[in-house]
């Protein structure tokens, strides 16, 4: 298992890229099925759910981080001993 | 079908906790596995029905209602006991498996109840028992928060005591079954509020975070099935429908998410995700259709599994390294690889990739919000999709299992390796063979997850999110810090009470004690004197002048008595002729 682990890791430059193209090829298959698919109108824009991951992580990363140094955010012995 | 046909699968595990104390070593092992496996047993024979029913005190108690809605988290109840009865074959202190079979037996109890007093009963049972799990880590920080989880949890016990008074003086009956959100009263709020504190509904979820990241590593995998996972049937069976459900279970899928972004201990960050993961149940059984609470059933069923793996796989990295706190791991995967494997299973399953659990499931909630007409609750459920990525699937992988090495370790033990391997194969086989989950629903299901614009769809809204990951990777480095949360007000709450209590009530106190020396006990003393001077001059005075007033006319009256009987008459002669004589002068 180790051994498997240790050459995946070796090669992560490759899957990276490999990871790249298949979300680029998971664009060109919605061309497919984009075509007569119902539902609501923005689950027909080409890319909807691409474009929703990409801005959703952005927003709750940011959103997250931003917060939790604005105010959440405390030494881990903040209460003590309550 | 009659009662003699009826074992009830939860006192399987609580008589069965009375043997424990007797057995050692291998048998003691043999016999932790034997009883899940009977349990399990008894549910591949028992047939939908009413069983146990007792009059008691004019009260019918139903202590085994089986039908399709119970018998969907009976089953994913004792499989998961299963798993965890494996997982923690290694521990040695016998208070902890008796207090894990309390558990487990109490929440089927509570599956099982047709009434709500057989409710109360194992809903509580749960609680006290539970809390065990926690404070046998022994730690001091494990023991305040276990007081903690008890005091929120017998909160809860008591809205749901009052609600069920409530309801028995509004409408006479105790049974346990669905309340139409038309017919909903105070009493029936009340409980709601008792299932959803349980089921860690947002603002009443506090207690979740704070209490399974300070329990056993053993104890942590039962917690993160049972507790929220009864509360999400109580809801299911009584409260279908209900938009306050809908709203506040899409808030917690955020919730939890937003939280699990910003939390370092690998324990908390899976916690805020049972709040997000809970959120998609308790929405579908607020959304209310058939689609939703069989996609909340679902949910529920493989939640159980992959969040018992996940727990197990952080619960792991405890048992051998001494932390999960993110900021102080990294490198694992050279030393329990195994352990990553399984891991890697259950985040993969939690975030919903195609041919694992979490996609037969999750999306089934989600795409029953949009067909009910609720896109609104559905993009926010997606939402929540991409941060359970992030965090459990991307953020904890990689810091906990790559990036720079922390420290040496072994991997995990035997039986812990054994359980993560089989949760993980029912989160494949789950995944790939959805029918067998889908069977045990309580509604007919007519979704068909594997149609490819939803496979389309999942990986897209995944792939990409995880791209942004990997761009603001080192923005989302975990720090070894806490994030405040709603907690905040019932522990620093009990701070400023102990506070005020220790300083404003214990100055006010001896201040009073100065005051009632120099004030109180003078004037109780002048009192006394005052007292003693009007006891003696006073009441002595007109006590004795009357005893020497009554003295000194009696000597003045024993002057008149002559003695003879012919002088007493003279003198009473003479007063009445005297009479006779005023008398005739008027």
């Amino acid at each position: 298992m180790r051994g498997v682990l240790e050459r995946l890791v070796k090669r992560k430059v490759f899957l990276r890229d490999l990871s790249l193209l298949g979300l680029v090829v998971l664009l060109l298959v919605e061309f497919g099925f984009l075509e007569g698919h119902e539902g609501y109108f923005f689950e027909r824009i080409y890319g909807f759910w691409a474009l929703f991951g990409i801005i959703g992580a952005f927003i709750l990363s940011k959103s997250a981080k931003g917060l939790s140094h604005l105010f959440l955010s405390k030494k881990e012995d903040y209460y003590g001993g309550w | 079908m009659g009662d003699g046909e009826f074992i009830h699968p939860g006192l399987i595990f609580i008589f069965g906790s009375l043997l424990l104390p007797f057995l050692k070593g291998w048998v003691r092992r043999v016999y932790l596995i034997v009883i899940p496996v009977l349990s399990i047993l008894v549910l591949t024979w028992i047939k939908e029905g009413t069983y146990w029913q007792f009059s008691y005190l004019g009260h019918e108690l139903i202590l085994g209602r089986v039908d399709k809605l119970s018998l969907c988290f009976l089953w994913v109840f004792t499989i998961m006991a299963l798993l965890g009865g494996i997982y923690g074959l290694h521990v040695e202190q016998i208070g902890h498996h008796i207090a894990g079979f309390w558990y487990i037996g109490s929440s089927l109890g509570a599956v099982l109840a047709g009434d709500y007093l057989t409710l109360f009963l194992f809903w509580e049972l749960m609680a006290f028992s539970s809390v065990f799990l926690v404070w046998y880590r022994r730690r001091p920080q494990s023991i305040r928060a276990g007081f903690r989880y008890l005091l929120v949890h017998v909160f809860g016990g008591l809205c749901l005591l009052f609600g069920l008074v409530g309801r028995y003086w509004e409408t006479g009956s105790l049974l346990f079954l669905p309340i139409p959100p038309q017919e909903a009263t105070w009493a029936s709020y009340l409980i709601l509020g008792g299932f959803a504190l349980n089921a860690a509904v947002v603002p009443l979820h506090a207690w979740l975070p704070d209490a399974y990241p300070e329990a056993t590593v053993e104890g942590a995998v039962l917690m993160s099935a049972f507790t929220t996972k009864t509360a999400v049937y109580t809801l299911a069976r009584a409260f279908s429908g209900y938009e306050v459900l809908a709203l506040l279970g899409t808030l917690m899928t955020v919730y939890g998410v937003f939280y699990a972004l910003i939390e370092n201990d690998m324990r908390r960050i899976l916690a805020y995700h049972i709040v997000s993961q809970v959120g998609y149940m308790v929405a579908g059984v607020g959304i209310g259709t058939w689609m939703t609470i069989n996609g909340a059933c679902s949910h529920a069923f493989a939640h159980i599994i992959y969040k018992g793996l996940l727990f197990m796989g952080a619960g792991a990295v405890l048992y051998r390294t001494g932390t999960s706190k993110l900021s102080e791991l990294g490198g694992l995967w050279r030393f329990m690889p195994w352990t990553m494997l399984f891991y890697i299973v259950g985040a993969v399953s939690i975030s919903g990739f195609p041919l694992f659990s979490g996609f037969i499931s999750k999306n089934m909630t989600v795409s029953g919000a949009f067909e009910a007409g609720r896109p609104i609750l559905g993009i926010f459920m997606e939402l929540a999709a991409i941060g359970t990525f992030l965090s459990v699937g991307l953020k904890v992988t990689s810091f906990a299992f790559f990036g720079k090495s922390s420290k040496e370790v072994r991997e995990a033990p035997w039986n812990m390796l054994l359980a993560m391997a089989l949760a993980s194969g029912i989160c494949l086989f789950l995944g790939i063979y959805p029918k067998v989950l889908y069977d045990l629903l309580p509604f007919e299901v007519r979704y068909h997850p594997y149609e490819p614009e939803k496979v389309i769809e999942v990986l897209e809204l995944l792939g990409f999110a995880g791209l942004v990951f990997f761009l603001l990777f080192e923005k989302l480095t975990p720090e070894p810090k806490i994030n405040l949360d709603l907690d905040y007000s019932y522990r620093m709450g009990t701070k400023y009470f102990m506070l005020l209590d220790e300083k404003i009530i214990a100055l006010i106190d001896r201040l009073w004690g100065e005051v009632w020396k120099f004030l109180g006990i003078r004037g109780l003393y002048g009192g006394a004197r005052t007292s003693d001077f009007l006891d003696r001059k006073g009441i002595d005075g007109v006590i004795d002048g009357m005893a020497y007033g009554t003295r000194e006319i009696g000597q003045r009256i024993r002057k008149l008595q002559l003695g003879s009987l012919q002088g007493y008459i003279a003198l009473s002669v003479t007063i009445f002729l005297l009479i006779l004589i005023i008398l005739a002068m008027r």
